[in-house]
């Protein structure tokens, strides 16, 4: 196999355990060139400090890890050279107005003035920023410092992006601005690595995910493909009143392929919605609302890991 | 699980060399930008500290003393040129202890500008060895237009003078640097910086012979002194301003306590930054 395709990230059994607590616990996964790759989960399931291993600033309690071929543990700053990082919370330079947030950065990589100045241009641009390029970091909105924080990722043209969470906060808008801009990145054939709590987020962007929880791989695939083999094509939602739904719940359980009673409404995983909805009522059943729709990655996601609100 | 030759071909293309040999300097560009822009504030503080002190121990409390001691002086030299080459001293200690412990606190946890730089190529000796440079800088700016005033003051007379600068730099990192090393342990500011400065480095201000020889303390508070990195380097400050009849190894001493300091402040600020920054 030529050099160009082998992946550029391999995590074998990898394991971090803080004193008793296990953070990841043997999670294995590949990531091949150009691929946008995502890890989906919720609070405290392991993504972070999966990143934070890939990014080379936590060591490995166990299990391996090559980046781009590399043991980020033995070539930290080889393989942070290489890596673009967009991290949970930005750590812009307040201090400093947004060019310069740009600059210090791109010095870090032993980049040359004039060099970063060509570059930090074009990442202004990049990000929509030119006209912002001398204010306060205080001054721009949630989007803009999030933009800035890509394109500061971007100053080293990295061969893997690594973006924790990176539009939590942002209003739908800046979502949809700053997944124009990763989109153009995946085209452009960089890599791209993920953590989102947005079901919709990780179908747009991710060609292939895994969901994590509790520090373990529960599911991997393509997104798609997570759904037809953990869910039905279709999904109906009946409400027939909080004191009701579980009552009526249990009337339904032979339609379908699964049916859940959630406090608000009723669940029926069905491959015909529509077809399921007449026959709820035609055995009398009189719902408050109903909605016939696609199965989502929501689906999957909360039945694997679980609908418990885990803080 | 092996990619030699991808790994091979990785390494070679790392833009990251240049920063292995010059990570701290680029760390000192970076805050560099940022003391430029309160300049105002460095200014102000630069001619204002040190005119105030020449106004307050020359005419104020110093006319005081001077009437006291006659032409004897202390130390065997007027008031005036005791005192001041030990306020240079406890003006970059001060100098350098804010910058050491806000900076750090910014740098780890209120702007997690130390995160963002763990995130590249840069090491953690690195970005230690990059925020002393630049503390060493800024309080520079603050220690040199102090000895100008000094000198114009007439405290200095000996051709020594000007290595008093570098002996309040050195004395204020003696202290400074441990200091990075204690606010990089703090995970939540409960207000231990105010507690530093209220109840160390004010006395360690008035307990260190700044303002008049240590030897006119008891006993019992004179220890204060000799552990104190302010008397170490004020005792340094006034060998380099006027001479002093301290002998040598007692200067030896003052020298290697303020380099022991340093050393040992910058060894744990970077195991300090190590435990928040790997984790």
């Amino acid at each position: 196999m030529p050099d160009t395709a082998a992946p550029v990230i391999r995590a074998h059994r990898l394991r971090k355990a803080y004193g008793e607590t296990v953070a990841v616990d043997d999670v294995s996964f590949e990531v091949a060139p150009g691929e946008a790759f995502g890890l989906l989960g919720p609070n405290g399931a392991g993504k972070s400090t999966t990143m934070r291993m890939l990014g080379g600033v936590a060591a490995r309690s166990g299990g391996e890890l090559e980046i781009l071929g590399m043991d980020p543990d033995r070539h930290g700053p080889e393989v942070r050279a290489q890596l673009g990082v967009v991290p949970q919370l930005d750590n812009l330079d307040t201090e400093l107005n947004v060019r310069d947030n740009l600059v210090v950065y791109g010095r870090y990589f032993g980049i040359r003035r004039a060099e970063v100045a060509r570059r930090v241009d074009a990442l202004l641009a990049f990000a929509q920023l030119e006209e912002k390029a001398r204010s306060r970091i205080d001054d721009l909105s949630g989007g803009m410092k999030r933009r800035l924080t890509i394109a500061r990722a971007l100053v080293n043209e990295p061969r893997i992006l690594l973006l924790d969470e990176p539009t939590t906060g942002l209003d739908p808008q800046a979502r949809h601005i700053l997944w124009d801009r990763l989109f153009r990145l995946k085209e452009q054939g960089t890599t791209l690595v993920l953590t989102t709590h947005y079901m919709d987020e990780a179908e747009q962007l991710c060609d292939r995910l895994v969901v994590v929880d509790q520090g373990r791989i529960m599911a991997e695939g393509a997104p798609a493909a997570l759904i037809r083999e953990h869910s039905t094509r279709e999904v109906l939602e009946v409400r027939f009143g909080s004191e009701r739904n579980a009552e009526v719940a249990a009337e339904l359980d032979d339609l379908g392929e699964r049916v859940e009673a959630l406090p608000d409404r009723v669940l029926v995983y069905a491959e015909d919605g529509e077809h399921v909805l007449a026959e709820v009522v035609r055995r009398g059943h009189r719902p408050i609302t109903s909605l016939v729709r696609r199965s989502s990655l929501e689906d999957v996601f909360l039945r694997l890991t679980g609908r418990s609100l885990v803080e | 699980m092996t990619s030699a030759p991808v790994a091979e071909r990785a390494r070679r293309e790392a833009p990251g060399g240049r920063s292995r040999r010059l990570g701290a300097w680029y760390v000192l560009e970076h805050e560099l930008r940022e003391i430029r822009s309160y300049g105002v504030v460095t200014i102000a503080e630069a001619l204002g500290a040190p005119l105030i002190a020449w106004l307050a121990f020359g005419l104020g409390v110093g006319a005081l003393v001077q009437a006291g001691t006659g032409s004897a002086g202390i130390d065997g030299v007027p008031y005036l040129a005791f005192v001041l080459p030990a306020m240079m001293c406890g003006l970059a200690l001060q100098v350098w202890s804010q910058e050491a412990m806000f900076g750090t606190l910014i740098g780890i946890t209120w702007r997690r500008t130390f995160v963002a730089m763990r995130a590249t190529p840069l090491s953690v000796p690195q970005i230690a060895t990059g925020f002393v440079l630049s503390v060493l800088v800024r309080t520079a700016t603050a220690a040199i237009p102090y000895a100008v005033v000094v000198w114009i003051a007439g405290a200095f007379s000996s051709p020594w003078a000007p290595a008093s600068v570098a002996a309040a730099l050195l004395g204020a990192a003696a202290f400074g640097v441990p200091l990075m090393a204690y606010a990089a342990t703090i995970r939540r500011d409960t207000g231990q910086p105010a507690m530093v400065f209220r109840f160390v480095v004010l006395p360690l201000t008035l307990f260190s012979g700044t303002m008049f020889p240590l030897s006119t303390l008891p006993d019992w508070l004179e220890w204060i002194g000799w552990a104190s990195p302010l008397w170490h380097s004020s005792q340094l400050a006034r060998a380099a301003a006027y001479g002093t009849t301290e002998p040598a190894w007692l200067v030896l001493v003052h020298l290697g306590v303020l380099v022991v300091l340093v050393a040992a402040g910058w060894w744990l600020f970077v195991l300090g930054l190590r435990r928040r920054l790997e984790r």
